[in-house]
Order: structure tokens, then C-alpha cells, then sequence
């Protein structure tokens, strides 16, 4: 169990905005960890921080040691919560950009995935529907044999037998040297499979623990200690 | 991992490229067909003619999509939701940029070939025949003015068009990379940056100008144009090489601003 | 297979619980193989630690045992997984008659209803 992902003093500031208020972190490999906050939060910063898209206003952040940067890229899986895939290519080619790309990827993986979903890799992605689309996004991160998992939002814009799928995935796909971090409103349909979660608002972390200790600490689900806390 | 940056930039352009290149080279022909059935009439003026107008403007929008795609390619796979994509790549802004640029040159100029392909197609035969000649003439009497630096010349001003269109394109990713500073309407923004530069350029370029006519008399102007008379092919070499390198300095700056942009200020929505 | 997770517990001692009853009931028998912790993850929808967790619970309980490069077992101690749905069945049953009672029914009435009880 070693220490993948950490954040010390980690500040972002837009002008006089401050959307990451000093956030210290530190996350263990082999773990599923939930990212729960509401919108404006600052779950988006972070998330786009640890992936290299946005630059700190101060404080430092590492994954396996190193900052944000090529290294860590290879290392860390993101799944945006708006599909990345372009236009024009089918499915076998953006298959084949990732394979280009990423050492880590496995292509007979994400194949064996499209074909229990009936998708063709001859498919264009264009023609996919909205929740094929998301599948398929999902499907190759997982296929990633990442050290980081970075999922914002795999559940918002599918349907319930859909979810099963991606929380299916997500457990099969369990790897005890990688940690995946999942950044969710739908709490209620994923705080099953969550080892810990972490609680972020305006900006700063108010809550840190593993799954059980709440249920055993407030006799509450996780989704349930949420509503408490984020009360408006 | 740039070889593979390269392949993948080149097979995006590909699939819009060749399509409009063989329209192109599908026009030359139809252009070299027609002119079989030469005749006297006036249904032949017509059809010739405008087979003759399709086809000058299917050369102009050939090489202007080529280059217009250039552009719209780098903002739509860095900048809209393909960026997050592009950006988690194990790939640095600078060889992000470097491919980019580089695989936009690529394709002018193989656009450029392309149409001096169709030129030759649709002038095939006699036409063409006489064409050659005509060129082979040009270069001779250009060889006995210029001597043996013809080919230097040339290809000096080779090298000095493709540092052009380099430049040109990063400084149209400039222009994007700049908007992309803007919270909102970041498109808007860019062709804003663009005209911005372009209104500086005739503002510095004026000033220029009147500085050249108020010190006229104190400017060395006489001895210039004595020194180019003189030694006129020495002129021109520095000229040339004086226009690439400042093309070259351009492109570094541009180059440089992208990459200062990307690496520190990015933020994709 | 069906698992009855309740979220407002914590999971671990709930699957603990189930593996129980699936013992002490014959689905799973003595130094048979039991599921991997990847398939109960995968069918009972929780997080693999957990299970690893639960399984881990039982081994130190003596119920189950596990075999370097085989997995999970189920020991020869059934009656310590019988003993363990017991304490849960008496759990629920002391909760369901304190229910009851807390709605104002009679045991007495209770009990005759749970006896023609079609099961």
C-alpha cells in the first residue's frame, strides 16, 4: 500500500476567486475513493489539476512522486464528464490511437467490452448514441492499465442498467496497485463500491473517512450524510 | 512519441485532403476532356469557358481550404472538448505545437504540388509541350542575368515561402492561443487578437513610413540604392535571407507565446 | 445470487453476516471452494477490499480458511457459521417482535400470525 496521489497546501486562484482553498491530501493505492461535492465546489479544479490541465496558484501535487506532467500522463487514466471523442473516427481507430499513445493500454480488453455491448468497431463514433458514447469513453480509460483512475461524473448521463455496467467494470477492472478516484453527485448508486470518500466544499476538504466508519460513526449512509452536510 | 503524433495529425488531414485533391485533379481532367471536342461553336466558348473558370477557382479554394483546415484543426482538437483528450496525452504543449505546425506546412505544400500536377493535366499535349518550352526559355534568360546563383536563388526563395507559411500559420495559432485567454465567446476573441495585430501592423508600418520620409535626408537612402546597384546579386541574397530570418524570428515568438499559453494558462471548458 | 445490503450499516459485517447464512444453510459447503472475492464484489455490487475485508472476518472467525493460489474455503466449523446466522436470526426476530410491540400488536397475536405464516 503506497501512497500514489498527494496534495500539500494545494491553492488555485482565478483573480480574486479562490477555487482550491490549501487542499492537503494524500491517497493510498488499492483504494476506491469517492470525490463528493456540489457543483462549484472545486472537485473540477482539483480533478483538472492532477491531470495536468490546470496550473496551481500554489502548493504542490504529485502522482508516484512526480508532478503533473508527461510522466504522470502515462500513469494517470481520466474520464471527463464530457465525451472527448471527435467526429470522424470509428471506434477500431480511436482503439488504435490509444494503443499508439499508451503503453499501458489493452486493446483485446476494450474489444472483448464493445462486443458485450453489441458495438462494431467499424462503428463511426458520430452515429454512437449519447449513452454509447459515454460507454465507450469509459471503456477505454479502463481498458488502461493506469495507476490513477480519474471518473468525473461515469454515471450522470446513463441510464440504471447502464450504471450496473459501469460499476460492474469498475470492480472487475480492480487492480490492488492503482487507486480510482470517482467525482459524483449520484452518491446513493456508487457509495457501494467506495472505500473512502472525501467531502469537498468551497474549495476545501471537510470530510475525510472510509465508507464503513461513517455508516458505523452516524448510523447513516454516505448519500444520507451528504444531504446533512451540504445543506442549503 | 512525436512519430506518433505525426501519423495521427496527418491521417486527420488526410481524410478531408485527398477527397478535395482528387476533386481538384478530377476537374483537370474533365477541364483536358472538354478540350477534345474543340469546335467553333458557341456551345463549346461556353462549356470551355466555364470548365476554364471551375477550374482556376478549384485551384484558389484547394490550396485555401488546405490552409483554412490548418488553422481549424488546431483550435477544434486542443481547444474544444477533443482537448481534454489531446492534453492528457503523454505529450508535451511544445510537441503538440511543433506537429501541428509542421504537418499544416506539410500539407500546403503538397497542395501546391497537387496543383502544379493539374496544371499539367489539364494542359496535357500541345499546351503543355509549349508550356515547358516557355519555362525552359524563362530559366535561360534568367541564367544569363543572374548566372550560375539561379538555382541558389531558387532555392533560397523556396526555403523562405515554406518559413512564410510556417510562421503564417503560428501566427494564427497565436491568435487562437490568445482568445483562449478570454473567460467567454473565446472564438470571437481570437478574430478579435487577429485584427488587433493586423491594425498594429498598419500602425507601425505607417509610422515606419513617415519616419522614412521626415529623416529622409539623414537616412543613407542614396548609398543603399547605390550598394544594391552595384552589387545586385549580393542584394538579393540578403534580402532573401533578410526576410527568412526575420520570418524565422517571428515564428519563434509565436511559438514561444502558444507554448507560454498552454503550458500555464490553459483552461478548457 | 441475492444479497440484501442495507447502506445506512456498514457493509463488512453484512456480508460477513450473508456468507453466514449461505453456510449455514448448505449453499456453501465444508472445504468447498467459496466464490472469489471478485465475483461476490461483482454480484453483490461492493467495493473488492470489502469482501477481501469480510472474508478476512471470517477466516480470523474460523469459518473460513483460505489456500495460497486457490482462494476461499469453507472449514469444517459449519457450526460456527450456523452459530453466527443464529445470533442474526434472533437480531431480527427480537427486532421485528419490539416492532411490533412498539405498534401496539400482542405477541400472542403475532406469534399466531407467523405460524400460519405461508412460507
Amino acid at each position: 500500500m503506497s501512497v500514489l496521489l498527494k496534495c500539500e497546501n494545494l491553492v488555485k486562484q482565478y483573480g480574486n476567486l479562490t477555487a482550491l482553498n490549501g487542499i492537503n491530501l494524500s491517497l493510498e493505492s488499492g483504494k476506491i475513493v469517492g470525490l463528493l461535492g456540489p457543483n462549484g465546489s472545486g472537485k473540477t479544479t482539483f480533478i483538472k489539476m492532477v491531470n495536468g490541465l490546470l496550473s496551481p496558484t500554489a502548493g504542490s501535487i504529485t502522482i508516484n512522486g512526480n508532478h503533473p506532467g508527461t510522466e504522470t500522463k502515462k500513469q494517470v487514466a481520466y474520464l471527463p464528464d464530457n465525451s472527448y471523442l471527435n467526429s470522424w473516427m470509428s471506434v477500431r481507430q480511436i482503439v488504435e490511437f490509444f494503443t499508439d499513445f499508451y503503453d499501458d493500454f489493452r486493446p483485446d480488453l476494450a474489444y472483448a467490452m464493445f462486443s458485450q455491448l453489441d458495438i462494431p468497431p467499424e462503428r463511426k463514433l458520430k452515429t454512437l448514441s449519447k449513452g454509447n458514447k459515454e460507454k465507450v469513453c469509459l471503456i477505454l480509460v479502463m481498458s488502461r492499465n493506469a495507476k490513477l483512475y480519474i471518473l468525473d461524473e461515469p454515471i450522470a448521463g446513463v441510464d440504471p442498467a447502464a450504471r450496473d455496467y459501469v460499476i460492474s467494470t469498475i470492480i472487475n477492472n480492480y487492480n490492488p496497485d492503482a487507486t480510482v478516484v470517482i467525482s459524483t453527485h449520484l452518491i446513493a448508486d456508487i457509495e457501494q463500491i467506495l472505500d473512502e470518500v472525501i467531502f469537498i466544499k468551497n474549495g476545501n476538504i471537510v470530510l475525510k473517512q472510509t465508507v464503513d466508519e461513517i455508516r458505523e460513526e452516524h448510523g447513516k449512509s454516505v448519500d444520507e450524510l451528504f444531504r446533512e452536510v451540504f445543506k442549503w | 512519441m512525436v512519430k506518433k503524433l505525426f501519423k495521427h495529425e496527418i491521417l486527420a488531414y488526410l481524410r478531408v485532403w485527398l477527397p478535395t485533391q482528387a476533386v481538384l485533379l478530377g476537374i483537370a481532367l474533365l477541364g483536358r476532356v472538354i478540350q477534345l471536342f474543340e469546335t467553333d461553336t458557341t456551345v463549346y466558348s461556353i462549356v470551355s469557358g466555364s470548365s476554364t473558370i471551375t477550374y482556376s477557382i478549384a485551384i484558389v479554394v484547394s490550396i485555401g481550404l488546405t490552409f483554412i483546415f490548418g488553422i481549424v484543426r488546431f483550435y477544434k482538437n486542443l481547444f474544444t472538448n477533443e482537448g481534454y483528450l489531446s492534453f492528457t496525452l503523454p505529450v508535451t504543449p511544445s510537441q503538440h505545437i511543433i506537429v501541428k505546425a509542421l504537418t499544416a506546412l506539410l500539407f500546403q505544400v503538397a497542395t501546391a504540388l497537387i496543383a502544379i500536377l493539374s496544371l499539367t493535366i489539364i494542359t496535357a499535349g500541345e499546351m503543355l509541350t509549349e508550356l515547358t518550352k516557355a519555362a525552359v526559355y524563362l530559366l535561360n534568360i534568367l541564367k544569363q542575368v543572374v548566372g550560375n546563383h539561379l538555382y541558389l536563388y531558387l532555392a533560397e526563395i523556396i526555403i523562405a515561402l515554406n518559413i512564410l507559411v510556417l510562421t503564417a500559420f503560428l501566427f494564427y495559432y497565436t491568435c487562437i492561443s490568445i482568445g483562449q485567454l478570454f473567460k467567454k465567446n473565446r472564438v470571437l476573441a481570437a478574430v478579435g487578437v487577429y485584427f488587433g495585430f493586423y491594425l498594429a501592423e498598419q500602425i507601425i508600418g505607417t509610422i515606419f513610413i513617415i519616419i522614412i520620409t521626415v529623416f529622409r535626408d539623414k537616412l543613407p537612402i542614396e548609398q543603399i540604392m547605390n550598394a544594391i546597384e552595384a552589387h545586385p546579386r549580393a542584394a538579393a541574397h540578403i534580402i532573401i535571407c533578410g526576410i527568412m530570418l526575420i520570418a524565422l524570428i517571428g515564428a519563434a515568438i509565436y511559438f514561444i507565446v502558444v507554448k507560454t499559453i498552454i503550458k500555464n494558462r490553459l483552461n478548457l471548458e | 445470487m441475492e444479497w440484501v445490503l442495507n447502506k445506512n450499516k456498514p457493509i463488512c459485517p453484512q456480508l460477513c453476516e450473508q456468507l453466514c447464512l449461505r453456510i449455514a444453510d448448505g449453499t456453501f459447503k465444508p472445504n468447498e471452494r467459496l466464490l472469489s472475492v471478485r465475483e461476490v464484489a461483482l454480484s453483490a455490487g461492493v467495493n473488492p477490499n470489502t469482501v477481501q475485508r469480510s472474508f478476512e472476518e471470517l477466516e480470523h472467525q474460523g469459518i473460513l480458511y483460505s489456500v495460497r493460489g486457490s482462494g476461499w474455503y469453507v472449514s469444517e466449523n459449519t457450526h460456527l457459521a450456523t452459530a453466527a446466522f443464529e445470533r442474526l436470526l434472533a437480531e431480527k426476530t427480537e427486532a421485528f417482535f419490539s416492532e411490533m410491540q412498539v405498534l401496539g400488536l400482542s405477541g400472542e397475536a403475532v406469534k399466531k400470525y407467523v405460524e400460519e405464516w405461508n412460507l
